[in-house]
Parts: structure tokens; sequence; C-alpha cells
């Protein structure tokens, strides 16, 4: 075993210990690019438990409806999101492209697995630090843009870096909940 | 990987237990400053520390901990009373001692803890008096031999001596004090001390400065003859000293391997065998027939007696530790297991449903043979995961004596049925909302001192923890005889929020059910113990999050009971299987009264969210529309009729499926919030189905029909 299995044990995939391994050497830092809606993302690896496809979701009902449902990951249950509807599209028809990205989030305090259904996923890059800058505050902030922070410029194209704990607060969950109790009472 | 931990690792765990007990036993000696083994206790989990810190260099921990060790040798030996203010320095001691092993796992030293080592130090130096000088300066050179001293403690060679101790008459001129050659005495192991006094004179005839005591000093130790030899190396010349070794440890010696009175009395030269053997040709209590005839004293013979059982004790408490079979085990592999045992449950299931599906004799039958194997290891499991509440329970010591302290209130707190068992992680889910509770009924329920005389009621107020088994089920509750809760002012609180209205409708326990809901308080004064009725609500959900719960009982000025309701094991349901839509869920069937043809029971005509069940009328929820499924209705609908705690309701589902029996998963913090789901099952085939939360749609059902 390397040495980052002992620094995050939770980083289980061996896509993720090789990559921060090279990271490390490297100074770069390695990131998983995705596409939802035509838009090009980015999250650190490191964040990435593994990426499957996406089925075998059990939907749960009286819940908001970016909140797909629960997986089976190996005996564990883990919760999905689509990351479509999170961000404000429709959601779309499910492809062969379709993947399932199970994140490690904070959530209050804790940190759980988060199953994000996305587009599809292109692969890992080595993005450094220098590529990367802090996203411009625009007039219109809404949706997607609340969980990306910054933005890299990553050979001739540019990746909206996705801070994958900005994904699903904890206030913003709450105010999901919130939002249908009250519906459901109206 | 790193499974094993390194032993550094494995002494901060035991220390932490050995802080648990320590304060369990210094909550002990509270209640009763003169209870022995409380103090013996407290002084070995200090020793204990002390000892093995000292294998790791761990000189702040240790010099600290000597020092608090030093004053309970001096309780033990009875020179320093038990006191209160002993007793709030000793457990913020223990704190301290638990935040400077907190430090060698950090391994930040920090000025405050020195501070506060110093400072607690000088507090523990003052009940040391002369001592504190010479226990100060030796703390290295005594530590090192206690190290030595317990590591070999249990191993072999253990010898008892019987020694016998005359000090001359003149001795305390001398400076030969026979109290310091007893402590040293003491030092070398485990001891038992006999005094004489029979040579003291008449009070006229006293000589002040004479010794006229003699000891017969039973002594069981490692250490050889010479060593004991040793501690009466200034006295020799003068004191009558005689050392016999009276029993080895032998592992081959029988079980009466201790001595009869009379040979004991023999062996000490206090009677001679002729005597002895006429005394026991009399078939009389040998120890009687001796002192009648006058052959030795009362005193000889108690001694003799006592050092009989002293032998007896040793011999026990050694074959105890020989044939002592448990081991210890992280709690995390017992997780594991309940955890793996609980997938296989979940996999067989699946197996049994290919077996039937195939219709195949023998597979079935190895099936089924198969499933009664598994049931026999999960129940061994789910036991090994039981624990006794005891743990729960009297981790809230320290909390009621500290809280009753800061609120200024007398409050006695009891324990009872603490040998009930409950899953471990039930224990753990009900740590905080018991915290919660029993800090309110200190804080608003037990009134103050002065209020309770007027009341009549005496000056201390009780605070009741119990637990015992009913049915399926482990009640918890949390008594307390204070001033109850004013049902009239919940009542108007709830109608000045709009949760209820005026009418009449609602009966005691609904009102009183308020407390629970999320921001509700009825008490204008918000203090800092349990602040403005934030937490009720949490209790309950955390409650009702291990399937629990939660009653209460109250009376103006005779108190509240909170009952807390909780299945025994959480780790695997039997439930029924349901179809709605396209998904499926558990119903656990010890909810299930019954299961009926939805149109037999259909109440015509009105239509109403009513049936007549059995001449009852029960109210029903249509799970369809309640968890807004699309799709078609199925043509002969179910009716499920469950209950709780004799309320009714009926939950109509598609269709019925099976029985199944699975583990409950959590289904995590993003869907805490969901009503009427309480948790997650893994089907056979792999794909998660969900469990119904009974308890919340009785809960929806019935309100909605008060509405």
């Amino acid at each position: 075993m390397s040495t980052v299995s002992q620094h995050d044990s939770s980083v289980g995939a061996s896509l993720g210990a090789t990559a921060a391994a090279q990271a490390e050497a490297a100074d770069t830092e390695k990131y998983l690019v995705f596409s939802v809606a035509q838009e090009k993302y980015a999250v650190e690896v490191v964040r990435v438990e593994e990426v499957i496809e996406a089925y075998g979701i059990t939907p749960v009902p009286r819940t908001p409806s970016y909140l797909l449902g629960i997986i089976n990951l190996r005996g564990r249950i883990v919760p999905v999101l689509c990351v479509r509807r999170r961000f404000g599209f429709e959601a779309a028809v499910t492809s062969s492209d379709t993947r399932l990205v199970v994140l490690q989030v904070h959530l209050g305090e804790e940190m759980v697995s988060l199953g994000a259904v996305l587009d599809a996923v292109h692969g890992v890059v080595d993005i450094s630090p220098s590529e990367i800058e802090k996203r411009p505050t625009l007039g219109n902030d809404e949706n997607q843009h609340i969980a990306v922070t910054s933005i890299a410029k990553h050979e001739n194209e540019l990746l909206l870096v996705l801070n994958a704990d900005l994904l699903l607060t904890k206030e913003y969950l709450d105010n999901s909940y919130e939002h249908l109790r009250q519906r459901v009472v109206g | 990987m790193n499974e094993l931990g390194s032993p550094l690792d494995t002494f901060r765990e035991e220390a932490r237990e050995l802080l648990e007990q320590l304060e369990q036993h210094l909550m002990q000696l509270e209640e009763d400053p003169t209870d022995h083994d409380s103090i013996d206790g407290a002084f070995r989990a200090l020793h204990t520390i002390k000892g093995s810190g000292n294998m790791f260099d761990l000189d702040d921990l240790v010099g600290f901990t000597h020092i608090v060790e030093a004053v309970f040798v001096r309780v033990r030996d009875g020179k320093l009373p038990v006191s209160k203010d002993l007793i709030d320095l000793s457990l913020q001691a223990r704190d301290h001692i638990s935040s400077l092993l907190n430090e060698t796992e950090t391994g930040a030293a920090d000025n405050e803890t020195d501070e506060r080592s110093q400072l607690l130090s000088k507090a523990f130096e003052a009940y040391l008096g002369d001592e504190a000088q010479s226990v100060s300066g030796e703390v290295f050179e005594t530590h090192d031999s206690a190290t030595a001293n317990h590591s070999q403690h249990e191993s072999e060679g253990e010898f008892t001596y019987r020694i016998e101790f005359t000090p001359a008459s003149d001795s305390f001129l001398t400076g030969a004090n026979p109290l310091l050659i007893l402590n040293e005495l003491a030092e070398l192991g485990s001891i038992l001390k006999i005094g004489y006094c029979e040579a003291i004179p008449d009070l006229k005839e006293i000589e002040p400065e004479h010794c006229y005591l003699r000891w017969v000093i039973l002594l069981t130790t490692d250490q050889g003859e010479n060593a004991v030899r040793d501690v009466f190396i200034f006295v020799e010349g003068s004191a009558e000293i005689k050392i016999d070794v009276i029993a080895e440890a032998d592992p081959l010696m029988g079980e009466s391997g201790y001595k009869r009175l009379g040979e004991i009395l023999v062996d000490r030269g206090e009677i001679d065998p002729k005597d002895l053997e006429a005394a026991v040709s009399s078939k009389s209590y040998i120890g009687e027939v001796l002192v009648k005839k006058g052959f030795v004293s009362e005193e000889q013979i108690n001694s003799a007696l006592q050092e009989q059982n002293y032998v007896r004790d040793i011999r026990e408490n050694r074959r105890t530790v020989e044939t002592s079979t448990t081991i210890k085990v992280k709690v995390e592999k017992l997780d594991e297991l309940v955890n793996l045992v609980g997938e296989f449950v979940t996999m067989h299931a699946g197996i049994a449903m290919v077996a039937e599906r195939k219709n195949d004799q023998d597979f079935r039958a190895a099936a089924e043979q198969m499933e009664g194997l598994i049931r026999q290891v999960r129940d061994l499991s789910i036991e090994l995961h039981m624990v006794p509440v005891e743990i729960l329970f009297s981790g809230y010591r320290r909390l009621v004596r500290d809280l009753s302290e800061d609120l200024s209130k007398q409050v006695q707190l009891k324990l009872e049925g603490t040998e009930t068992e409950l899953d471990k992680n039930v224990i753990d889910s009900l740590k905080d909302p018991l915290l919660h509770i029993i800090r309110n009924s200190i804080d608003h329920g037990i009134e103050s001192p002065e209020l309770r005389k007027k009341k009549g009621k005496s000056p201390t107020g009780t605070l009741r923890l119990s637990a015992y088994y009913s049915g399926a089920s482990v009640v918890i509750q949390v008594v307390d005889d204070g001033a109850g809760m004013d049902v009239e002012r919940i009542r108007q609180k709830g109608i000045e929020r709009g949760v209820i209205d005026t009418s009449d409708r609602y009966s005691e326990q609904d009102i009183l059910q308020l407390i629970f809901a999320p921001g509700f308080s009825t008490n204008e004064q918000a203090t800092s113990v349990s602040g403005r009725g934030v937490g009720m609500d949490v209790v309950r959900r955390n409650i009702e999050a291990i399937g629990g719960s939660i009653r209460i009982e109250t009376a103006k000025d005779v108190g509240t009971t909170l009952s807390i309701r909780i299945p025994l094991t959480l780790a695997i349901v039997d439930g029924l299987l349901s179809r709605i839509g396209d998904s499926l869920y558990l119903i656990n069937l010890s909810y299930i009264v019954e299961c009926l043809d939805l149109q037999d029971v259909r109440k015509g005509g009105n239509g109403g969210d009513m049936i007549d069940f059995r001449g009852e009328i029960v109210p029903f929820l249509d799970l369809r529309s309640y968890f807004g499924v699309e799709g078609d209705r199925s043509e002969h609908p179910q009716l499920v009729v469950v209950a709780i705690e004799e309320k009714k309701i009926g939950l109509v589902v598609d269709d019925l499926l099976d029985k199944y029996q699975s583990v409950i998963k959590s289904l995590g913090k993003v869907y805490e919030q969901v009503e009427g789901i309480s948790g997650a099952i893994i089907l056979g085939d792999g794909k998660p189905a969900l469990m119904l939360d009974i308890d919340r749609l009785v809960k929806v059902t019935r309100d909605e029909v008060k509405k």
C-alpha cells in the first residue's frame, strides 16, 4: 500500500490512490472530468469513491425531486442525487453514458457518501494550481453556480470546478424539506 | 493495516477504562465514604495507570498520578478520611488525568495543562501533610518498583507468609515505629494485619511510652523471604520476628488446600497438639471448645480464623484468575460481525426466494436447513452485542452530581435494573437523549431544597433510572419526584402556537407529547443547563430513529415519569414485504395485527377513511396517495392493520408478498427528515427496499382523523 491510504483510507478505489500519489509528485491535483447539461465540470479525485453505472436506484417517497433515492453499494445504503435537477435543469433520459459518481462530502458535521448521477464521465486530468482561478461572481448566481467556486483553464478548455461539499448542504436540504412540508399542508 | 494498535494505544485504551472505574469508585465513596472496596478500587486504578504510564515514559502523567495515588495510600491506610472535598478534588484529578492522557495522543503539551497539574498537585499535597516532601521527592524511585511489582503480580511464584511481629516494648523510644514497618510490608503485596491487644495492661498501670502490641501479619507477595526480612532490618535486634511460609502458589493444590483451624494454632505454637486432640474429640465447634477449656484466648482463635479465611480468599482469587475465560474484543470487530451476519441473513433470504421459484425439492430443503443454522448464528451474534444498561446508567452519576451542585439542588440518583441488557448500538444512541431528559428533570423537575420543604417533601429529591424487559422491548424510565409538569400551561402554550385548538378532544398524553415539538418550551426563563425547550424534539427524533417511543406521565408535586420503549434489538427485523406501485416496502411483523382484503372491510356509503375492524372503527391510510405513487391501482388492494400501544390503523397497499427477515440499515443524514420511512433493507437481488415507519404513520393517520 502506498502512503496515500494512510492519509485517507476513504479513498478505496485504486483510481484515487494512484492518482493522488502521482499528484503529490508533480505538485498538481487530479480531477475527475464530467459533463452535466452540455457543460464540463471537474471535481477533485480524492473526493471520488467510485464511478458506477446508474441503475438499481430505489426511489424514496416524500423527498425533494432532486433526490433520486438510494442504492446498495456493497451492503451500504448510499443516497443518490440527480445533478441536473439539483442544478435546475430538466432531468435527462438515462443513456449509456450516464454515470453515478459516489462522492465523499461533508453534510453538517458528518462525512457521508453521496451518489451523483451525471450525463457522462470523461476521465481524470492533472490540473496545477496555477490553472485554477476563482470564479467571478455574476449577477444571476443560481443553481449550478452555487457549487462551483472556481474555474480551471486546462488545455484550452474551461472546466467548472465543483466543490463537492456544496453540492448538497444541510441548509439547502433543510429548506427543501421545509418547502415540501408546506406544499403537502397547502 | 493498523489493527493491532501500538502498545501505547493499548495503554491509553486501558487507562481510559481505569479512569472510568475510578470515577465509579469515587461516586460510590461519596455515598459511603468508608467503603473499603471502593477505596481499594480507586487506589488500584491510579496505581495501574501510574505503573503502566511509567513504561512509556509519560512523565507528566505519571508524576501527577503518583501524587494522587499517594493521597489514596493514606486513605487506604486509614490515615485520611474520605471527605467531600477530597472527592471533589479527586474527580477533578480524574478529569485532568484524562486530559493528560489525551495529550499523549495529540502530542501537544500546553502550558494550561501544566499549570493545572501544578495547581491540583498542590491541592493534593495538602492532604499528604508531612509526607508531601518525601512523596514528590521519590516519585521515580517508587514507581519503578511499583511497575515491577505490577508486571510480575499475576505471573507466578506467589507466597503467603505468616509473620509474627512483637516489637520491643521500648521501641517507641528508639524511634522504631511499628506502623512504618507494617506499611512497608503492605507495599510488598496484599496483606492482612491482625493486632493483638492482650498484653495491654489496665489503664492505671499503662506506661504511655511502652509498646504493648504484637501483630500477626499475613502477606501474599511474589517477593522472597529475604525481601520480607529486609523490612525488619532496623528492629531485628530488639523485636521478636518469626516468618513462616503458610501457602505457596501451587496450582496442583486441591480445594481443601488451606489448613484447619487447629492446625493453624499448632503451627503458631499457640496450642499443644495434645490439647487439640482432646478438643477435636469433643465434637463441638473446635474454637469454642478450645476457648472454654482455656487452651487459647478468644483473640487467638479469631486471629487463626482470619488467617484461614485469608488463605482461602487468596486461593479463590487465584483460581478465578486462572479459570477466567473471557476475551476482550474490540467493539468494531463485533459491529463488523453483526453486520456480516446481517448480510448473511439477507443473502439467505435471496437464496430462499430462488429456491422457492425453482421449486427444486433438494434445493429447498438445503435452504431450509441453512435457515435454522443462520438463525442460531444470528442469535448468538446479537447476544455478543448486548451489554448491560449499567454502562449507560452509571455514566450519569457524575452528571447528576455536578448538575445538582450547580443548581444548588439536592438530588439522589437511584439505579434499577442495571443488569438489563441492550444492543450496544442502542445504548450508544440512548446516551444523548437520556442526558437531555436527566438534565431537564433536575433543572425543571426537582425543586430547590427550600421549596421541597415547604411542600412537605424531603429536601433531597430522588431521580430514578430504571430498566426492565417488557415483551420484545426494553423500557427505560427516568422518574423524578419533583414538581411535575403543568399540563394546563402546556395546553395554553399549544393553543397560543396554533398547534392545537381550544376544543377538549385532546387527551392529557396528546398534550404532553407537545413538549417534543420543535422549539416548544413553557419555561420562560432559559437556563444554561437545559436551555429553552431546544432538544426535546431532538430527543424524540433520536429515540424514534432506533425504533423507540416515548411516553410521559406526570402529576403535580408528585413528579414526572418518562418511559422510553425500545425494541430489544435493532439489528434484524422480521417483516412482511408489501408492494406499492413498483416499490417494495417492509412492514415490521411485530406491529401487524391482521391482513385483510380491503373490499371486505371497507364501510360502504359515505366513503370515509374508516373501516369496521371487528366492531372497532379504525382509520386507514392509503399509502399510494400518501407516497404520491402514480400508475394503476391494484384490483385487490390489501389492508394491513397495525397497532402501536393499542392504537390501530389500517395501511392500504397494492399487494402482500412474503415474510422477509432482514437487517435494517439507516437511510443516513440525507433522508433523516423523510416521513413514514424508518430505514432500508437490501433484498435478495441486491436492490434496496424501504422500511415503513409504523410509529409515524399511526400518528399521522390519527392526527388526520382528529382534524
